[in-house]
């Protein structure tokens, strides 16, 4: 038996599942304040009659991580930077306990200027002085040569062992300094209230003696298990578009390309899959406006949900962002798509008078029957969808290319059938379908939808091997490796290390891809002196099987 | 968080990983890979107003309106060529459509040595990127537009002065190392331009070791006022970076903070990457200079990893050179109207001048008879007798009929076409009819 917790702004929903059925559902309101009482809550609601041994798997997946950031009262971190030359670190020293300290790693990862140890020492205590008690640690191109990381580190916690020290290349193999550096500084923000919180959850998680590792949902749709997240809670961010887009692609066999729309209250979530594969977002996840290193599922939210407000805007309707609450049939105070929705009796929720109410004066002022009103509401939440999904896709076809194979190649990506999930979904479906002119799958569960992706959600892990034969080394940042090399070592041994190393660290027999595969000779005078190998290998983020869902 | 662009920049960054000229060849896969690391580690396409867009491919009409490829451009034009020159196109577009403030083509194998009349490769180019790209500019957005370009790379730009020569409409500035110390040899003061656009071919030879403060001096004192008075539409840095202290194949001494400086006065609509191949010490840091400065973006941090401020002294000797040569070249500059071309070229109905060109990549040398008719009217038709050793073609005469031609010219274009293809000459006869916009081949 499989538990998975989908811990939501609103909702926390719980979901219990043997084989491929649906064994028992829970939703409670979720308790910002005490999050650990509510995951308990919820594992009582599925459990309380069955007998431990027979759960073999728990998944959570909560938004703790990203609230912590977002809500942005952020204790005195401390971010040690080594950029070297290049862009100003102004444009991203962004700790208000920022220090620029002296050192730099070129682009192959060779040494150009030593650390000033005086000055580090000056530096630290200046920042501990001013109340900072974790510190991120961050140089430009550490993931070619994390040395100078390392030295910092071991000079903070000879001298102060207590504070908490987030390292730059641990959290991403791939080149983006003004990531990496934000990353490290949102990892570094939220490390101790994380901490705080696995902490409580394991207590709660103890006292009702499970004995099964505890796993926590991943950005990219993946699972780690939840002691190693502590390293890496950045790790966790954006784990709810993730459990959605796992729940969808667990609740449907996918074909071609599809657009997933997962409709909400605020917003609605698009989320795009190949051949039943999520897309990940290209470049990192953007939070609170910092742009991150972390891989993430792709998904982009628009402000047009359920209960967007409905209102005349020059004598046009316009529809969000902003939702000022529960749609009107409801009791809310406003008019909503969702009572638009009622009037066409394409749902039949809450009271239609109240939605008649709501939706009359705005239908009179452009001259509208109540019910003309409420297709062209309707229509104009449609189109705005359609036109998002296009400056999706045309964004998506425009990616930048490197070689010329790939230029001339390269496929566009057109969609090909819709999935619709979300409070809405069955009463909007047809009407999107038509719009998008695709076919479109109502998964029946779907009000369930995240649970049951983080409750089938497996181990996912990315690392990239670096390999400058010349200088004789390779390594793996991610796993803090570095090996010598002599000048044989080729691509193809490459890629064979990086399957073993990623094998070794995941207790799983996923399948491992290799997604990126470069090797340049290094040519110096008219000789071959070495070669520059970079393989990036994953494993992508699966289920281990589908919900039956006829 | 955001970092923003003053300038929205367009970026057609495009390595060609998967290409080289040859496997030991400067121009290589690995040329412009840590350029790529570079830009990527600086989160530099994270920026906010920089776009980075793909180059698209250049049409067979694209090369055959610039160039007379011999015998055909089949023989002769091969994808990277067409990928390079269409990352040029893609660039002029984006500037011209209003859709990016500027835009920097950083894109290989470079162009400025490839001639109008094409037998091979020669300086590493085949085709002329940035004249393709102003030519299909031209085609689209009219022909009068005042296009003026500034080279900077360490070599004379002999390939696009030679496609320009005689074209009133493009003011063509080159700045190089001397050419009696590098190749291609070319590129002295007195070279001002044919007889239909004297004046409008600008050389200023600098001696090696010029540093940086040699080149802003001319960037002040000799290009910006002559840019002033021009006053282009579209001013484009044909931008080679081998001018660069750590450059193997050349003798300059110019820095990242020099490219970058020279970049944000001369404030040009396009640059266009052409040679440099210090692959390691000098790309990754100007390209990143180039492009900040391009953006409007602080660039005063940008530095090599073995830079030191010595790199910047000049001696005095280099100094008053090039002071010599900018006062020379700013007199020609203002007198350029004033010159009486008949008496100046020596001549009366046709000037004609003979030149070997040598293709040092294609190891070919051409033989070449450029006559070009002295008109009132217009910059004058002009006649290319070109044969090249070793050759399977043979002979071969081109005849141009320029963007502003006559109806005397037109026709005379024309006529001397049908005369040319009788007899057994020439092997092939060309026509291009930069007017019509068409090429005519006898083949
Ligand atoms: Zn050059
Ligand atoms: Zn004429």
């Amino acid at each position: 038996m499989k538990l998975g917790i989908d811990i939501g702004g609103t909702h926390t929903d719980g979901i219990l599942i043997e084989k491929q059925e649906i064994l028992k559902t829970t939703k409670i309101n979720t308790n910002h304040n005490k999050l650990s009482e509510t995951i308990l809550t919820s594992c009582q609601n599925l459990i309380a009659d069955i007998e431990r041994e027979r759960i073999d798997s728990i998944v959570l997946s909560t938004t703790l991580a990203t609230n912590l950031i977002t809500e942005g009262n952020y204790p005195k971190t401390g971010l040690i930077l080594i950029p070297g030359p290049g862009l100003n670190p102004a444009y991203y020293s962004y700790s208000p306990y920022t220090e620029i300290i002296s050192g730099s790693i070129d682009h192959r990862g060779r040494e150009v200027k030593e650390l000033n140890l005086q000055e580090i020492e000056d530096k630290i205590s200046k920042l501990l002085k001013k109340g900072v008690k974790q510190l991120g640690i961050c140089g430009k191109f550490s993931n070619r040569n994390p040395k100078q990381e390392l030295q910092v580190k071991r000079l903070i916690e000879k001298n102060y062992p207590q504070i908490e020290i987030t390292l730059g290349h641990h959290l991403s193999g791939s080149l983006n300094y003004p990531r990496r550096v934000a990353t490290t500084y949102l990892n570094s923000i939220i490390q101790k209230g994380y901490k705080e919180f696995i902490r409580e959850i394991k207590e709660g998680l103890d006292r009702m003696v499970f004995k099964k590792e505890i796993y926590i949902l991943k950005a990219d749709g993946g699972t780690m298990p939840l002691k190693e997240s502590t390293k890496v809670p950045i790790e966790t961010i954006n784990s709810g578009p993730a459990a959605s887009i796992m729940g969808i692609l667990s609740l449907n066999k996918l074909r071609g390309t599809t657009i997933g729309l997962d409709i909400g209250g605020t917003t609605t979530d698009i989320s795009l899959f190949i051949e039943g594969v999520p897309l990940f977002n290209p470049k990192g996840i953007e939070i609170n406006d910092y742009r991150t290193l972390i891989r993430g599922l792709f998904s982009q939210s628009i402000a047009c949900g359920g209960d967007s407000l409905v209102q005349i805007n020059e004598g046009s309707i316009q529809l969000g962002p902003i939702r000022k609450g529960v749609a009107a049939c409801l009791g809310g105070p406003a008019p909503t798509p969702t009572d638009a929705l009622v009037i066409l009796g394409l749902s039949k929720i809450g009271d239609k008078m109240l939605a008649k109410e709501s939706l009359e004066p705005l239908a009179l002022e452009l001259n509208l029957s109540l019910t003309e009103f409420a297709e062209e509401v309707i229509d104009r939440f449609c189109k705005k969808i359609r036109l998002k999904i296009e400056e999706i896709l045309k964004k998506l076809n425009s990616q930048a290319v490197y070689t010329i194979n790939e230029l001339l190649s390269s496929k566009e990506i057109e969609a090909d059938n819709l999935v619709v999930i979300g409070g809405p979904a069955k009463a909007l479906a047809d009407r999107l379908s038509t719009e998008l002119g695709l076919a479109y799958q109502l998964p029946r569960e779907s009000k369930v939808a995240n649970a049951i992706g983080a409750s089938l959600a497996q181990i996912t892990q990315k690392c990239t091997l670096y390999a400058d034969t010349s200088q004789g080394y390779y390594q793996i940042p991610e796993f803090e490796l570095r090996k010598q090399v002599n000048t044989d070592f080729n691509l193809d041994q490459a890629k064979e290390v990086v399957k073993k190393e990623l094998k070794k660290r995941v207790n799983s027999e996923a399948l491992i891809e290799i997604i990126n595969a470069q090797s340049f000779n290094l040519i110096r005078g008219f000789n071959t002196v070495g070669e520059i190998i970079e393989v990036t290998a994953q494993i992508k983020p699966g289920l281990e099987r589908a919900i039956h869902n006829e | 968080m955001r970092i923003n662009a003053k300038n929205k920049l367009g970026l057609i960054f495009f390595p060609a990983f998967d290409w080289a000229i040859s496997p030991t060849h400067p121009e290589r896969e690995e040329r412009l890979l840590y350029t790529k690391d570079q830009i990527l580690e600086e989160g530099i396409l994270d920026i906010e107003g920089i776009e980075e867009y793909n180059p698209i491919v250049a049409s067979k009409e694209d090369v055959e309106r610039t160039h007379i490829c011999v015998p055909d451009i089949d023989s002769i034009v091969t994808m990277p060529h067409l990928i390079s020159a269409g990352g040029a196109i893609k660039a002029g577009e984006l500037v011209m459509e209003g859709e990016v403030d500027k835009a920097f083509a950083i894109i290989r194998p470079p162009g400025h040595h490839a001639f109008h009349v094409v037998h091979g490769a020669r300086g590493f180019c085949t085709i002329n990127n940035e004249a393709i790209m102003v030519e299909h500019l031209r085609q689209k957005y009219g022909s009068d537009l005042k296009i003026a370009f500034v080279d900077t790379d360490a070599h004379h730009a002999d390939g696009t002065q030679n496609i320009y020569y005689n074209d009133p409409n493009v003011l063509h500035i080159s700045l190089h190392q001397d050419g009696r110390t590098l190749y291609p040899g070319t590129g002295f003061v007195e070279d001002l331009g044919g007889p239909g656009a004297y004046g409008r071919t600008i050389n200023l030879p600098l001696p090696p070791n010029t540093t940086d403060e040699g080149l802003l001096y001319a960037l002040d004192n000799l290009i910006l006022p002559i840019l002033d008075d021009f006053k282009p539409d579209l001013l484009i840095n044909a931008a080679g970076q081998d001018n660069h202290y750590s450059d193997p194949l050349t003798n300059m001494n110019i820095s990242a903070q020099g490219y970058a400086e020279l970049n944000a006065k001369l404030d040009p609509d396009l640059a266009i990457l052409q040679g440099g191949y210090s692959i390691e010490s000098a790309l990754p840091y100007v390209n990143v200079g180039i492009i900040l400065a391009m953006a409007g973006l602080d660039y005063s941090q940008i530095k090599e990893p073995d830079y030191h401020p010595a790199i910047k002294e000049q001696s005095p000797k280099i100094t008053a050179t090039i002071k010599r040569d900018v006062k020379r070249l700013l007199r020609a500059w203002e007198n350029k109207d004033e010159v009486d071309i008949r008496k100046k070229f020596n001549c009366k109905e046709y000037y004609t001048t003979k030149r070997n060109i040598y293709y040092d990549t294609a190891n070919i040398t051409e033989n070449q008879e450029v006559k070009i008719k002295i008109c009132a009217d217009c910059a004058g038709l002009m006649i290319i007798d070109s044969i090249a050793h070793p050759s399977a073609v043979g002979k071969i005469r081109a005849i141009i009929i320029p963007h502003n031609s006559c109806n005397q010219c037109s026709k005379l274009g024309d006529q001397e076409y049908e005369r040319a293809k009788v007899g057994s000459k020439f092997k092939i006869v060309y026509l291009q009819d930069k007017k019509k916009d068409k090429l005519l081949s006898s083949k």
